[in-house]
């Protein structure tokens, strides 16, 4: 992001094609709608092409485009209803003993590999908003606990709840499909 | 219910597996065209096109060439056009030339030429220029060493100007700077500044001047055949010494002379007194003889046509103080002459300037 900063055009072609997938999806996916992730992943790349003058290192670059993303995935979420998920707001979460499923139960994997995909996909679609978004910035990103945190604007604990949570809720639902 | 472990909670290798064989989704590629584009134009810049390293990295080295190509030829061009713009043409020389030639005064000028040739020289190697083309110096009848021991600083080509010029040898090597020389050149640089002092005019004497008719025609015509005779009898005689027949002449033409000048000085001076001056007769008598009030100039117009002066070449300088002598301007002409003898003490007069400088 620095060579870009600095004029090299080609940096940013790398940097787009390195992120632009993970990006996508993790928008694509919290908001539901392909049409307006498109236009929501367009928004968050074109706020980085205009922030490239006053780009500073602060963080690592994809906690950086990352922490975009969910800004205006929250702006979004304003413009819709009004507020944020209540997810969002929820600090703590449930505690993991609420969680059916939550410990060692490995989901079954079947024959059909893709059918067992599409079924994590419709789980991961009916977490709650915050949950759903650590965990899809953690696979999409690979990022830390710590730089999910950073990029979602919560501490380390909170990301770390809701990861779980996350985890958890999905082990279940796979093993019931199972 | 056991609590899973942190590693466990936190990443699922099975849910991963599972998420990213589902995970197939990207942009479309009209929207990352647009989003590249965008980047691009942020920055001003665009796709390189074929070949785009190539040309950048000669770019600065093909400039830098041309521009040394250019500059190269340009300066060969200006050096062969330098005698013609360096020098002015001298084109209106020959006149004066031949009317010094034919007075028998070739040797005495032959210094002043080969001056004035080594000035243009020098002015044409400050602008970078080559120096006038001319014969070689073998002609001059001079061993190489005494010609450079006459001219230290001049090329072989002034010595071909020296030939057209016929100096002496003798002459040349006789001018060297000398001590006595010096000497006399600081006296007249004293008498010099004394001189505009002595000369500077009185108001009411400038403002009659001022007022006076430009000329009296009759004496205009008669001081112009006098200069004409004068200069045939210069021309069939040229041994003579030609002082005592020009001294009334000129005399005569000073009357006019310095009226005029004063005149123009005044109106430059005085925007008022542009107004033309009542119509005088022709036998008024001029204000005043030059002998009796020596033509008064006002010191600024003098200092200006003095640093004209000491612009030209020396030889055209003694023939602007030699016009001036012939004019009666004997005042200007002084302070003129005692600038060039400052300027060039070691400069050989002519020898009818030099009887008329003697106090």
């Amino acid at each position: 992001m620095e060579r870009y900063r600095d004029g090299d055009a080609g940096a940013f072609d790398a940097l787009y094609g390195r992120h632009k997938g993970g990006v996508f999806r993790y928008l694509a996916r919290q908001c539901g709608n392909r049409g307006v992730a498109e236009e929501l992943f367009q928004d968050v790349w074109m706020n980085l092409i205009r922030a490239r003058a006053g780009y500073t290192v602060q963080a690592k670059f994809t906690t950086y485009l990352y922490r975009l993303a969910h800004n205006r995935l929250i702006d979004h979420y304003r413009a819709q209803s009004g507020n944020v998920p209540a997810s969002f707001d929820d600090e703590a979460g449930p505690s993991l003993d609420e969680v059916a499923g939550a410990r060692n139960d490995d989901p079954a994997v079947g024959a059909d590999a893709r059918q067992q995909a599409q079924r994590l996909l419709q789980l991961i679609e009916n977490l709650p908003a915050a949950q759903r978004e650590t965990f899809l910035l953690q696979q999409e990103s690979d990022m830390s606990i710590e730089e999910i945190a950073q990029a979602t604007g919560v501490n380390r604990e909170t990301a770390k709840s809701r990861l779980r949570y996350a985890v958890a809720k999905l082990r279940e639902g796979m093993q019931q499909s199972g | 219910m056991s609590k899973p472990s942190h590693n466990e909670a936190e990443r699922d290798a099975r849910l991963t597996a599972l998420y990213r064989a589902a995970a197939d989704d990207a942009p479309p590629p009209a929207l990352d065209a647009a989003i590249l584009a965008a980047a691009r134009r942020e920055v001003g810049a665009r796709p390189r096109p074929a070949g785009f390293a190539f040309s950048r990295s000669w770019r600065t080295s093909l400039s830098i060439a041309a521009v040394l190509v250019l500059s190269v030829s340009l300066v060969t061009l200006m050096r062969e056009e330098a005698p013609e713009l360096v020098a002015p043409p001298r084109a209106d020389m020959p006149d004066a030339d031949s009317k010094l030639k034919s007075a028998g005064m070739a040797q005495e000028t032959a210094g002043p030429a080969a001056s004035g040739l080594m000035r243009e020289e020098q002015r044409s190697k400050n602008i970078g220029l080559k120096p006038p083309q001319s014969a070689s110096p073998s002609g001059l009848g001079m061993r190489q060493p005494e010609f450079a021991e006459a001219f230290p600083k001049s090329k072989k080509d002034t010595a071909g100007k020296l030939e057209a010029d016929a100096m002496a040898p003798a002459e040349l090597a006789k001018r060297r700077v000398e001590p006595s020389a010096v000497a006399d050149a600081r006296d007249n640089k004293i008498a010099a500044a004394a001189e505009p002092q002595r000369q500077a005019p009185k108001p009411d004497v400038l403002r009659d001047l001022a007022q006076a008719p430009p000329a009296a025609p009759a004496t205009m015509a008669g001081s112009v055949a006098g200069m004409a005779e004068n200069k045939a009898q210069v021309k069939t005689d040229p041994a003579r010494s030609d002082r005592a027949e020009t001294e009334p002449r000129m005399r005569a033409q000073a009357e006019y002379a310095p009226a005029k000048q004063v005149a123009e000085a005044m109106s430059a001076e005085v925007p008022a007194a542009k107004s033309p001056p009542p119509p005088r007769p022709a036998s008024t008598p001029m204000v005043a003889p030059p002998q009796a009030k020596p033509a008064p100039l006002p010191p600024p117009v003098a200092v200006s046509k003095l640093e004209r002066a000491a612009d030209l070449p020396p030889e055209k300088w003694l023939e602007r103080i030699e016009e001036l002598r012939k004019q009666g301007r004997f005042d200007e002409a002084k302070t003129s002459l005692a600038e060039f003898r400052k300027r060039y003490p070691d400069y050989r007069l002519p020898a009818a300037l030099k009887d008329w400088a003697k106090p």
